[in-house]
């Protein structure tokens, strides 16, 4: 009979053997690692205590003159340093804007570190071109525009979502119409970084949103969220027009942004009638544009939907819960009503009087 | 009849045989997948960039769901450390499942709770819930009051009362990281297809815990405790990171895992007649999803970190060793269809034989394996030295597994910065096959005995609250 632990009596020393290398090559292995990876640490620590001063002093001049004497300081590094001292100078600026960000471009600029990013686009590692698309994007490079919206197309995700990142911060509405087409990227957040990529370009990119939505009428409702986070008030007239679009995601989309932006008197009385439309996201956008734009007289007409469908009925209540002492006098007046609107008046009622900060105090 | 006795004999010492190579061996090709996976993992996304994401107005809420059953050492300091989380938006919702002890009165006093009139659906079926408390010093949080149902039941309850798209069921005793929460909605908006994700729990047991924060990672001085150290590294980096990189993750942990709600409301809620409700609620998700036909995710994510008390004496580490295995077991049988069903495709034909045959059946093998080497030694099919070496190999194999985890550590997170206790972890994993590993295997297999004969129930956990350490 063949017996599987005769085979492997004669293999055994072999594989006691080949076990206790490994386990010795294993061992050395992670001391090995840990004492460089202490090392690193070390270094890293001691680099940055040399070159804070330097970068704190680039980042906080306020004049020519003073930059230079602050880059000045800088140039002696050596160019092994130079990586640290790059991520040294954009790390603020992930918070900064204004003054600091145009130091630090210059200093990146005159110590050599933007040429190294652009060349770093073209790394063999991902994580080596992510990180010096996202630097470029911080200093807010000049002429980086066109290497960053090829990286859009680069095969991994992570480089894809840096570059986005990337063209947020620099701020050129040339950059909408590639940014959209990236929302369809579902990889890595893709499209909650698009989001924050046009929330960034700020108000000016309304026009190229709507641009861009006439040419491509399927994106109208992303296009119409996107407005409503930019606050782009210049595009109010297209959001009202889209109020009405026969589809209902882009009509709620509408009406989403419609209240983000703030109610004037023409888009509060859209508002008003959208809040009879056959739609439940529709009426419930609707409830809560009217909540935000803290006009008392909305109250009455919120009242009567805190009996609607659950989403609408909690919009109305919280809209109510917002609308001061109209929307407090609506909401006594339900509280006794039975089923949601009783329940939704008594909640919003109790949340007024608890938590002045959710609207108790606003009226 | 001898010869047929020995026959037996023989025949199961290959079998033996044949598993300890075959479980060892998938370990090793799990700690090397996990090696690649954590490699590249190690260079996505820092704490810092993620934080322009979270605050992005399309991150999702979250509802923190703990349920709370005679936590009064640390209800308060647990509620504090899960308020402190960094994300834009979420509540964090404790249900009370009606403790016996002050676990009500002592979070009442901390947070100034208020009975609240709270619109809650009841979708899923629960004990009766007496109140629902928020409170005033913290808008965020909300406790719920309710008869004693259980740990699923009152995870139930939770849901119910949850507001946000996305919900956190955690133990009461968890200590999340501040930024856990944040990396774990990552994969939701990375793609709409994740119905779940678990994080990686770690021993606390040891470290310095500070105004609910871990401060310094140390290992623990209890040794039961530092045995599950090198366990949970195992279990975790090894083991999950490799089963979530094939798509075969079977266990979202109890501690610490965020599901939308939705799906969770869908899929009925969590199981109250198991123990095992955390395994239980992965497995339909599966089920259901693959029944559909429909793309998918559950995710494990090896930083969102989940702290964690593990039990210092023997007594109640064999009761909890013993519930997981009853778990696993009831688990397994409740959905018995799908064990090598190919419709379920890597879930029915690996991951699941791969847990009834080396988690469930596991100790009873590796039990049978000692009475048989010791039998086969008494009728002279094996010799002394024959037998000693087997077990050299499976110290040596074992101790190459455990170190192949603190490999995986010292690449990725290198939480123990200390030389000592990185010597000790290694020291640990050559120690443990001297005792520590058969105890366990006796408390599985009582584990095991006990389902047969049907025993339910949780055993007691007694905790010294992190303030005392």
């Amino acid at each position: 009979m063949f017996l599987l632990s005769d085979l492997f009596r004669d293999y055994l020393i072999l594989f006691l053997e080949a076990s206790f290398a490994s386990l010795g090559v294993l061992f050395a292995y992670v001391l090995i690692r840990h004492g460089v990876a202490n090392l690193r640490e070390s270094r890293e620590t001691r680099l940055r205590t040399l070159y804070q001063p330097a970068v704190d002093a680039v980042l906080s001049a306020q004049t020519p003159p003073q930059l230079d004497a602050a880059i000045a300081g800088l140039q002696p590094a050596p160019a092994r340093h130079l990586g640290e001292i790059g991520r040294l100078l954009i790390t603020p600026l992930r918070v900064a804007s204004g003054s600091p960000v145009v130091s630090a471009r210059a200093a990146a600029a005159r110590l050599g570190l933007i040429a190294r990013w652009i060349a770093e686009l073209d790394a063999h590692q991902w994580w080596i071109q992510a990180d010096a698309a996202r630097a470029l994007g911080l200093v807010r490079a000049e002429g980086v525009l066109k290497p960053l919206l090829a990286l859009l197309e680069d095969p991994h995700e992570e480089v894809r979502a840096a570059a986005v990142e990337a063209l947020g911060h620099l701020g050129d509405p040339g950059c909408v119409p590639a940014l959209l087409r990236a929302m369809t990227d579902a990889s890595r957040h893709q499209r909650a970084r698009v989001v924050e990529a046009i929330r960034e370009l700020g108000p000016s990119v309304a026009h190229a949103l709507v641009t861009h939505a006439r040419v491509r009428p399927d994106d109208l409702a992303i296009v119409a969220e996107l407005i409503g986070f930019t606050g782009a008030a210049s595009a109010a007239d297209d959001l009202l027009a889209w109020s009405g679009h026969g589809d209902p995601k882009v009509r709620a989309a509408a009406l989403q942004a419609i209240g983000s932006l703030g109610l004037d008197d023409r888009a509060y009385y859209y508002t008003l009638r959208a809040l009879g439309d056959s739609d439940e996201a529709v009426r419930a956008m609707a409830a809560r544009a009217l909540g935000r734009s803290r006009r008392g007289e909305a109250a009455p007409y919120l009242a009567q939907h805190l009996g609607d469908d659950w989403l609408v009925a909690a919009h109305a209540a919280t809209a109510l819960r917002m609308l001061g002492k109209s929307g407090e006098r609506e909401l006594v007046a339900r509280q006794e009503a039975p089923g949601l609107a009783g329940v939704l008046a008594r909640q919003m009622l109790w949340e007024r009087r608890s938590r002045p900060e959710a609207g108790g105090g606003a009226a | 009849m001898r010869s047929a006795f020995i026959w037996i004999l023989l025949a199961f010492e290959q079998m033996v045989l044949l598993y300890f190579l075959a479980i060892n061996t998938s370990y090793l090709v799990c700690s090397v997948l996990a090696f690649f996976t954590l490699r590249q993992h190690r260079h996505r996304w820092t704490t810092r960039e993620l934080e322009s994401i979270v605050q992005s107005p399309a991150t999702p809420g979250v509802s923190v769901i703990a349920p709370a059953y005679n936590e009064q050492a640390t209800i308060v300091e647990s509620m504090r450390s899960l308020l402190l989380l960094n994300y834009p938006q979420f509540e964090v919702i404790c249900v009370n499942d009606g403790s016996k002890d002050e676990t009500l009165a002592r979070a009442t006093a901390a947070f100034d709770l208020v009975e609240a009139p709270m619109a809650v659906g009841s979708v899923l079926e629960t004990a009766k819930v007496r109140a629902i408390y928020r409170s005033l010093t913290h808008a965020e949080f909300v406790m719920v009051d309710k008869e004693n149902g259980g740990r699923a039941d009152a995870l139930n309850a939770g849901i119910n009362a949850a507001r946000y798209p996305l919900v956190c069921l955690i133990d009461a005793d968890s200590l999340l990281e501040p930024t856990a929460l944040t990396q774990a909605v990552l994969p939701f908006l990375e793609s709409p297809e994740t119905l779940g994700v678990g994080g990686i729990i770690r021993v606390v047991n040891g470290c310095k815990v500070e105004a609910g924060r871990v401060t310094e990672v140390r290992v623990p001085g209890n040794w039961v405790a530092r045995f599950q150290v090198v366990e949970y590294l195992r279990a975790f980096l090894a083991g999950r990171v490799a089963h979530s990189a094939m798509g075969a993750l079977l266990i979202i942990s109890g501690a610490f895992g965020v599901y939308r709600r939705q799906d969770v409301l869908d899929a009925g809620g969590l199981e109250h007649k198991t123990i095992g409700e955390d395994m239980e609620l992965c497995v339909r998700m599966h089920r259901i999803m693959r029944e559909r036909k429909q793309p998918y995710r559950l995710v494990f994510l090896p930083d969102p970190v989940c702290w964690t008390e593990v039990p210092e004496s023997r007594k109640i580490l064999g009761n909890q060793r013993n519930r997981w295995q009853r778990g696993l077991f009831q688990v397994l049988g409740y959905h018995r269809n799908m064990i090598g069903n190919p419709r379920y495709g890597i879930v029915g034909l690996l991951a699941l034989p791969y847990y009834v045959l080396f988690e469930a059946f596991g100790p009873i093998i590796e039990i049978s394996g000692y009475v048989v080497t010791v039998g086969a030694l008494y009728y002279g099919l094996i010799n002394w030295r024959y037998a000693e070496l087997m077990f050299l190999l499976s110290v040596v194999y074992g101790t190459l597994i455990s170190l192949a985890a603190v490999v995986l550590e010292e690449i990725s997170y290198r939480r123990y910065r200390r030389a000592t206790d990185l010597l000790m972890l290694i020291g640990l994993g050559v120690i443990e096959n001297f005792g520590f590993r058969q105890l366990t295997t006796w408390w599985r297999i009582k584990g095991t005995y006990d389902f047969l004969r049907g025993k339910g129930g949780w055993g007691a956990m007694v905790r010294t609250g992190f303030s005392t350490k």
